[in-house]
């Protein structure tokens, strides 16, 4: 089995070429939940539910979140009779949130209420929450507090990211160490290191079980150009420009085999030259491929 | 302007017909707030919704719930995730919900949160909740309590019961609002609405009886022999120990009711009672009833 640590747009984009390859029964997802909140009575888990919706068949490839061919009936009306949501949530993804809120209203751990969905959708994959402890994100622009997703979502592009307020680092669950324990290696995908990555490696207990497994890290960044304004910024908020060699920096001694882009004129000593770009789903199987490759020859 | 104590159904036919007659603006109407109950994390409150809806124009009036020509994309997507939401909320619905449970979360009273809806819907009738407090309907069955629109709409009133209760952790007050739209009118109308689950809860308020006994009201009775006009009228008057009649109706409203008015059709014979055409199947016979109701309040 392979772990994949995820979170943004990047890694689902790697997982959608690596499922060329590999069974969905031998892919776990260790997902991001720093941007989780609560919107409209729902609970929303965008890192979670991309990665189902992935497994599901139903993600819109375009956007790599929501559900493809959603509506926005309860959206678009709301702001006709109040003040409206701060970004758009479609009427299926809606039920996700709501169905999810029901089932913790009857107690189980967002970890037990993902493998219900999972279930109810028919997924193969395991799709695992990186803590089912408090790991909400909010950023500090200055002049308000937003979450992570609002503030990735709805602030305008030249907003300020003062500080990334993290809560104290919860632990990770039973099920995501036995899932790396039992997984050939772990691939942390090219997904931005401060919003989506760092909250897993910063879950108590995460970095010294990586330690102990073979770790491929991608990195999402070539060249210090961030795919967004926003993406670099969050960077900075953690000390670090936008470049595969901070990346690494960041990632730090956990790491095997380190990704970065052929194109890249930042060179990190010792890592693998791919091509990294995930433009279209071939780009994606081939950068599966190489990767599994490594993994082949380093755990065999 | 008249004052009109109204539930889900038999009252709104009614008001249908006023709005023929009457400016939007010289209405007010009391609603039963008894059956509000929290649903997918938001706020369903039925009897204020149909009764918006209706002045809004937006009223389904086939079933006379709902918003017409919604969709249901969300509940639907619901229902194959495992969660069965015993009413069908459409997606625009739904907004409504949304909207006024993020207000009542704020702390915003049920009376404001219904007057910003009634604003931007542009309802110009006065649409009042009877009480700001927390008070719901349950009707007892030999399995428990049961949530009135459990009752009603998950099991279709094919339950026996033997009681109805309302439960509340404190005794509910009139509003002010409520008070001083009873103490402003030319006179109070009780629409043909359920006596036990819609009129009831409103006389209960703590304020209401009082301020109707100095008032001129008219009530119209919702029964034709011991059978109802619509809804589960009859096993629920016999549950709260009242004759399922008109009888039993007038035995309610006795204490405060200055005319009673029957349909011409009732075998039950009640001293003073004014026999009217009260079965509001179609547009004109609401017109017609609405006329003679006004004549009685303002002469001809």
């Amino acid at each position: 089995m392979i772990t994949f640590l995820s979170g943004g747009t990047g890694t689902p984009a790697l997982i959608r070429g690596v499922r060329q390859i590999l069974y969905d029964s031998e892919i776990a997802v260790v997902a991001n939940t720093a941007e989780d909140l609560w919107i409209s009575g729902g609970h929303c888990a965008p890192d979670i539910d991309t990665a189902v919706f992935l497994f599901a068949g139903i993600l819109d490839t375009n956007r790599w979140w929501g559900i493809k061919g959603d509506t926005y009936a309860t959206h678009n009306y709301l702001p006709k009779v109040a003040g409206g949501e701060p970004f758009p949530v479609g009427d299926r993804a809606r039920a996700v949130q709501i169905a999810r809120a029901g089932l913790f209203q009857k107690g189980l751990t967002l970890t037990e209420a993902v493998e219900r969905q999972c279930r109810s959708l028919r997924i193969g994959a395991t799709v695992l929450p990186m803590t089912d402890g408090d790991a909400a994100l909010f950023v500090d622009t200055g002049t308000e507090r937003v979450a992570l997703l609002e503030y990735r979502m709805a602030a305008g592009m030249g907003a300020e990211v003062r500080e990334l307020v993290r809560p104290e680092p919860p632990a990770v669950t039973g099920e995501v160490r036995a899932a790396i324990e039992e997984s050939d290696a772990v691939v942390i995908g090219p997904a931005n290191p401060a919003a989506s990555i760092l909250p897993i490696l910063d879950c108590a207990g995460m970095r010294d079980l990586l330690r102990d497994t073979f770790v491929v890290a991608v990195s999402p960044f070539s060249g210090g150009i961030a795919p967004d304004q926003k993406d670099a910024a969050l960077m900075y908020a953690v000390g670090e420009p936008p470049t595969a060699p901070a990346v690494a920096r960041l990632y730090g001694d956990i790491v095997d085999v380190f990704v970065q882009d052929i194109h890249d004129p930042d060179d990190v000593p010792g890592s693998l030259r791919l091509e990294t770009r995930l433009m279209h789903e071939r780009q994606a199987e081939s950068l599966a491929w190489d990767v599994m490759a490594v993994i082949r020859h380093a755990v065999s | 302007m008249i004052t009109f104590l109204s539930g889900g159904t038999g009252t709104p036919k009614l008001l249908r017909g006023m709005r023929e007659l009457l400016d939007d603006r010289d209405v007010a109407v009391i609603v039963n707030t008894a059956e509000d109950t929290w649903l997918s994390g938001n706020h369903l409150s039925p009897d204020i919704d149909t009764v918006m809806y209706l002045f809004a124009g937006i009223l389904d009036t086939n079933r006379w719930w709902g918003i017409k020509s919604d969709s249901y994309i969300t509940h639907d997507l619901l229902a194959r995730l495992g969660i069965d939401e015993y009413i069908a909320v459409g997606d625009q619905d739904r907004a409504i919900h949304v909207a006024r449970g993020e207000m009542l979360r704020d702390g915003i009273r049920l009376t404001e949160a219904t007057a910003a809806l009634c604003r931007t819907l542009g309802v110009r009738a006065t649409v009042l909740p009877m009480t700001d407090s927390v008070v719901t309907t349950y009707v007892r069955t030999p399995r428990g309590e049961l949530h009135f629109q459990e009752y009603w709409v998950k099991h279709r009133g094919d339950v026996a019961i033997d009681g109805v209760v309302r439960r509340f952790r404190q005794p509910p007050a009139a509003t002010e609002e409520v008070v001083r739209a009873i103490e402003a009118s030319d006179a109070v109308v009780i629409g043909p609405s359920n006596p036990v689950t819609s009129i009831s809860p409103i006389l209960e308020c703590a304020g209401v009886r009082e301020a109707l006994r100095r008032q001129r009201v008219i009530a119209v009775s919702p029964f034709i022999g011991d059978t109802p006009v619509s809804g589960p009228a009859a096993a629920l008057m016999q549950a709260f120990g009242k004759e399922a009649s008109s009888a039993g109706t007038y035995a309610l409203y006795k204490d405060f009711m200055d005319v009673f008015i029957q349909d011409t059709r009732d075998p039950v014979e009640l001293d003073g009672a004014l026999r009217l055409d009260t079965l509001m199947v179609n547009r004109g016979k609401s017109l017609d009833l609405a006329k003679n109701i006004l004549t009685l309040i303002y002469g001809c």
